[in-house]
């Protein structure tokens, strides 16, 4: 491992900080005590499996659940028609949203299915082996229509129309009539045309990207039971206590404070769990049968039927002049949304120039709906794709004009203050001093080693930006009587929530993290909280723990002021002890304080959430790629890879790499391997682990680690968000160093053995 | 996955005697395939004959009469035997890239080749040795070629209660060289999007070729020799050129379809290219 921290904190220490502080949760995850939803079974719990259309585009002419409903030891049975149908009020599904009616048709297809794998109908039984059997009972009459899985000819004019009533809306109003366009957002500034007029030299290109899934170990597993008072329980595989609760209450027309939800462990979620998708259709088969309902997914149900990242079509054309001024940058982005609208496609907008300052700018996006499954959030939604696009095009425009791809990106770019095709001025970046960072470093100037197999090898670059979010954390510390404390949060803990807790809360407190106890608490334990998404936990939940954790030193300070007999101005806490100001002898330690003060009876307990007002800390990635490319059969095999990354403040090093190392890793899945393979009937023809190809550890390099600090504005810690921003740049980089190695320029994801081949075939014609 | 039955006997005889009976009968000789067929309702079954616990099918040996594989002995067993003893370094090389170290330490050779995908790894191999299917029934035992047992993707000749007992593969001369190499995306656990495993005899006084056996896989309904290749190449002096022409000469045995694993086009030059760097390592093994 060759991590290392490059700070520029301005005097931001902190105790705690930038150490290596082991996983709380590690042990019982590794010796498998750990409970995550497939493992938690309720007493007397019915098993259930979900029906689902065969076929990508189908009208359901008609249902038929006799059958099944008279089988021995099936409880119950589902479909839309025991859903409500009127559902109103807001649905929160992370970074990727949807709208509440279109959630509803989504969970359980009511009169169509929009693409293969849409749930239609649900048994549940005594036992799973009985569930499945009634399932292929109930008898379906289809009425099979056209499907189109590809976001260009959806946008044709004479392409199957998945909804009649959709009408894109844009800037300029709407359209006259329905299409699979759900909408046309476009941004900018300047005259884009006369950029180009004013360049040297100018490079466009197309680039055609597939839709690829998060690939999280655990398939979506979860446990509701509707109790016949009408409160509902809910053991969750979720990435929001509370926003489940909430979307729960707006799909089934029940009372928010009548559900509770219960978080287990979360084998993996990259965004994909902030939406619902099993809870709903347990609750109503809980609610007939009187018991409570385990649903747990295949693998083959979790690749074609929940939400995987948009495949996208996107044409980049830049110009710049000799001297390496950016005059011009324009992109049309089209994103498929799957079968309900609401793709990625304005994130991808926002961030595929994000990083750089062109004179003149235009951005036109469209989200368009496919025989897809729903796309759902993915680890920086929308930017992966923007980003392969944008800095591929950045890289051959370098290369035109003569110029080093790093000199001419810190030329171009963006800096604190300025801001981006969305009018939004940046806080605090430090984008140049990433670039000049990489530049300087050896990963980026030592030759390429040299390949084994006489191969031609190659280098590439490639930065990326992501905003990062913000919303609610909130956190409880109380103090128990014998000193120690006890901090509850309701975040999901997705990637060492609860260690980076018990670090901030021991750096606010003055104690070590090993005297502090971190609970994940249910909807009933501690306010709203949102969803562990978008980067923003340690961010914002360290605040919370800041400001409840100040409010414990100061009510400790009070009642401490009592035993030393003085006003509790005069009371001091420093390097872990009390003191009246007067009598540096009067020490005690919080340990100590703690437990006095608690004796009788006697509360210390605070809880606060983070300022609402807080903003976005913008992150951004950078990945140096080394590959080796083999001439005849065109398999791409990386050889070095390092991430630089700036993380504000850096809590925990491990936990940051691991972040940084698995973001990464999925990029390069992305890049060189991953895609949904759809024939032309719209059905997946890879949906397993088989042939939907992640990469495995013989696949990789190390993926070295270079943890950079330019600490953000705002926020107790200068902490920026870490998990998303490490899966933006890999494919840039890969692609860049593919046309390093091979003199290719790869114009589809993923960048695997046969394109590459192709594109060498062609080029050598 | 609808319940079957299920058992382990331990002498042959009561093993066939079980899959003789009426009945949708299945060995399972590791069942890394098996259970997840039977799981994902790509076959179905009455009855599950667990093999790995009869003696006579765990053996593996090397006598005079060549190297006797039982047809349950798993994939790291026939690994660590031939990669000790020599002789079969295409065999020893396929063993270890089936699957995934779990597998092969489950999986058997025996299994691999009834199981018959066309992408099978370890069949290539067995096919340049040379290998003879001993098969064995209630009814009695009969031995068969290799390269005649399979009847297309997942089948073989099989009948209905006859197992594969063993697989004989002759001990090679000392100037016979063999290599196996395949094409996947990843580096492992996946399937051959096509595979090539050539062996080659070389008189060391003239430098020519005395027997030459290549085998494909992945690119025809079943496991397949490059006949033309072959024929070719035996009495040729090798060299790169003479490489190249075999080379070309065995994209012609190959006939693969178009599939999400790769197209029929470029399973050909990858043909061209696993065969050229076989017999490429099969000269620097014999020098």
């Amino acid at each position: 491992m060759t991590t290392e921290i490059r700070s520029n904190a301005d005097g931001l220490e902190f105790k705690q900080f930038g150490k290596r502080y082991r996983k709380v949760d590690g042990d019982d995850k590794v010796t498998g005590q750990a409970v995550f939803g497939a493992d938690f079974t309720a007493k007397g719990s019915l098993f259930a499996k979900i029906v689902r259309s065969p076929y990508a585009h189908a009208r359901i002419v008609s249902i038929d659940t006799s059958e099944a409903e008279a089988m021995a030891g099936v409880e119950a049975v589902c479909t839309a028609a025991d859903f409500p149908s009127d559902v109103a009020g807001d649905v929160d599904t992370g970074e990727v949203e949807i709208g509440i009616q279109f959630l509803a048709n989504l969970i359980m297809g009511r009169r169509k299915a929009l693409f293969e794998g849409h749930p239609v109908a649900a048994v549940a039984a005594t036992d799973i082996h009985i569930a499945e059997e009634a399932a292929r009972r109930i008898k379906i009459e289809w009425e099979v229509l056209p499907a189109v899985t590809d976001p260009i000819e959806a946008m044709a004019q004479d392409a199957p129309l998945l909804h009649e009533g959709l009408i894109a809306t844009s800037l300029s109003g709407s359209a006259d009539a329905p299409s699979n366009i759900a909408g046309h957002m476009e941004g900018g500034k300047g005259d884009v045309e006369k950029g180009f007029e004013e360049s040297d030299v100018v490079v466009e290109r197309t680039y055609r990207t597939a839709l690829v899934h998060q690939g999280y170990l655990e398939p979506e597993a979860e446990t509701v039971h509707w109790h016949a008072d009408g409160r509902i329980e809910v053991w969750a595989n979720s990435q929001g206590s509370f926003p489940l609760r909430q979307n729960m209450s707006n799909l089934l027309g029940v009372d928010v404070s009548k559900i509770k939800v219960m978080p287990l462990e979360v084998g993996g979620a990259f965004g994909a769990k902030n939406t619902p998708r099993v809870t709903p259709i347990a609750a109503i088969l809980s609610q007939k049968a009187g018991k409570p309902v385990k649903i747990v997914l295949t693998r083959e149900e979790v690749l074609k039927a929940t939400g995987p990242a948009s495949g996208a079509v996107v044409t980049v054309k830049m110009g710049a002049t000799k001297d390496g001024v950016l005059k011009a940058a324009q992109s049309r982005l089209v994103f498929g949304a799957g079968g309900f609208p609401g793709s990625p496609v304005l994130r991808g907008m926002q961030t595929i120039f994000a990083c750089y300052q062109p004179e003149n700018s235009k951005v036109d996006a469209y989200d368009v709906v496919t025989n897809a499954p729903r796309v759902a959030a993915y680890r920086a939604p929308g930017a992966t794709v923007a980003t392969f696009c944008g800095e591929s095009t950045l890289d051959d425009l370098a290369r035109e004009i003569g110029m080093d791809p790093i000199d001419f990106r810190i030329k171009n770019a963006s800096k604190t203050g300025d801001s981006n095709v969305d009018d939004e001025e940046y806080a605090r970046i430090g984008i140049v001093q990433m670039l000049e960072t990489v530049k300087a470093s050896d990963e980026y100037n030592r030759p390429v080693k040299a390949s084994k197999n006489g191969f031609p090898v190659g280098r590439g670059v490639g930065i990326g930006w992501w905003p990062c979010g913000i919303e609610i954390s909130s956190a409880r510390i109380m103090v128990n009587h014998d000193g120690g404390v006890d901090v509850t949060i309701g975040a999901v803990d997705l990637h060492g929530v609860r260690t980076g807790t018990a670090q901030v809360a021991a750096e606010t407190l003055g104690i070590e993290p090993e005297e502090v106890y971190v609970h994940t608490a249910d909807t009933e334990g501690i306010p709203y909280t949102g969803n562990a998404a978008g980067s923003r936990i340690t961010r914002t939940l360290s605040q919370a723990v800041y400001k409840a954790g100040v409010s414990v030193i100061d009510q400790m300070k009070a009642k401490m002021a009592v035993r030393f007999g003085v006003d509790a101005e005069f009371v001091e806490y420093e390097g872990g002890n009390f003191y009246a100001r007067d009598n540096q002898d009067s020490k005690v330690s919080f340990k100590e304080a703690g437990s006095l003060v608690t004796k009788n009876g006697s509360n210390i307990v605070a809880t606060a959430s983070n300022d609402p007002g807080m903003r976005a800390a913008n992150g951004y990635a950078m990945a140096v790629a080394d590959v080796e490319v083999d001439p005849d059969t065109g398999k791409v095999q990386l050889t070095d890879f390092t991430l630089f990354q700036d993380v504000g403040k850096c809590v925990n090093p491990t936990q940051v790499e691991s972040q940084m190392q698995g973001g990464a890793v999925q990029g390069i899945g992305w890049a060189l391997s991953e895609e949904y393979v759809y024939d032309d009937q719209g059905l997946m023809r890879n949906a397993s682990f088989l042939d939907y190809r992640m990469p495995t550890a013989l696949d990789l390099p190390m993926i070295n680690t270079v943890i950079l600090e330019e600490p953000a504005d705002d926020g107790a810690f200068g902490i920026r968000g870490v998990g998303e921003p490490p899966i933006v740049p890999p494919p840039a980089a890969i692609g860049n160093a593919i046309s390093d190695a091979v003199g290719v320029r790869m114009g589809r994801l993923p960048m695997s053995p046969e394109r590459v081949f192709e594109a060498m075939k062609d080029s050598s014609k | 996955m609808p319940n079957f039955d299920y058992e382990a006997p331990t002498s042959l005889m009561s093993a066939l005697e079980l899959l003789a009976q009426p009945g949708e009968n299945r060995p399972l000789a590791g069942g890394t395939d098996v259970i997840d067929q039977l799981k994902s309702n790509r076959r179905n079954a009455d009855l599950v004959v667990d093999l790995k616990r009869i003696p006579e099918l765990l053996n593996i040996e090397s006598n005079g009469s060549g190297l006797h594989v039982g047809s349950a002995v798993s994939c790291t067993e026939v690994h660590n035997f031939t990669t000790e003893k020599g002789g079969f370094a295409a065999l020893a090389e396929s063993t270890e890239l089936v699957g995934s170290v779990h597998i092969q330490n489950r999986g058997s050779v025996g299994g691999n080749v009834c199981n018959a995908a066309p992408s099978a790894d370890t069949i290539p191999s067995l096919l340049i040795h040379e290998a003879v299917a001993h098969t064995a029934s209630a009814s009695g035992e009969r031995e068969i070629p290799l390269i005649d047992f399979f009847a297309g993707p997942g089948q073989t000749v099989l009948e209905k209660g006859e197992i594969l007992k063993e697989l004989v593969l002759p001990t090679p001369s000392a100037n016979t060289a063999s290599a196996y190499l395949r094409f996947i995306p990843r580096n492992e656990m996946d399937i051959a999007v096509a595979g090539v495993g050539s062996l080659i005899e070389v008189d060391p006084s003239t430098n020519l070729v005395t027997k030459a056996r290549i085998a494909l896989a992945s690119v025809a309904p079943t496991p397949v020799r490059a006949y033309a290749a072959e024929e070719f190449l035996e009495g040729t002096k090798i060299d790169a050129d003479a490489i190249d022409k075999t080379a070309d000469l065995a994209v012609g045995s190959a006939v693969p379809i178009t599939d999400v694993r790769g197209s029929a086009e470029y399973r050909k030059e990858l043909i061209r290219v696993l065969t050229r760097r076989t017999l490429t390592i099969c000269l620097e093994r014999l020098a």
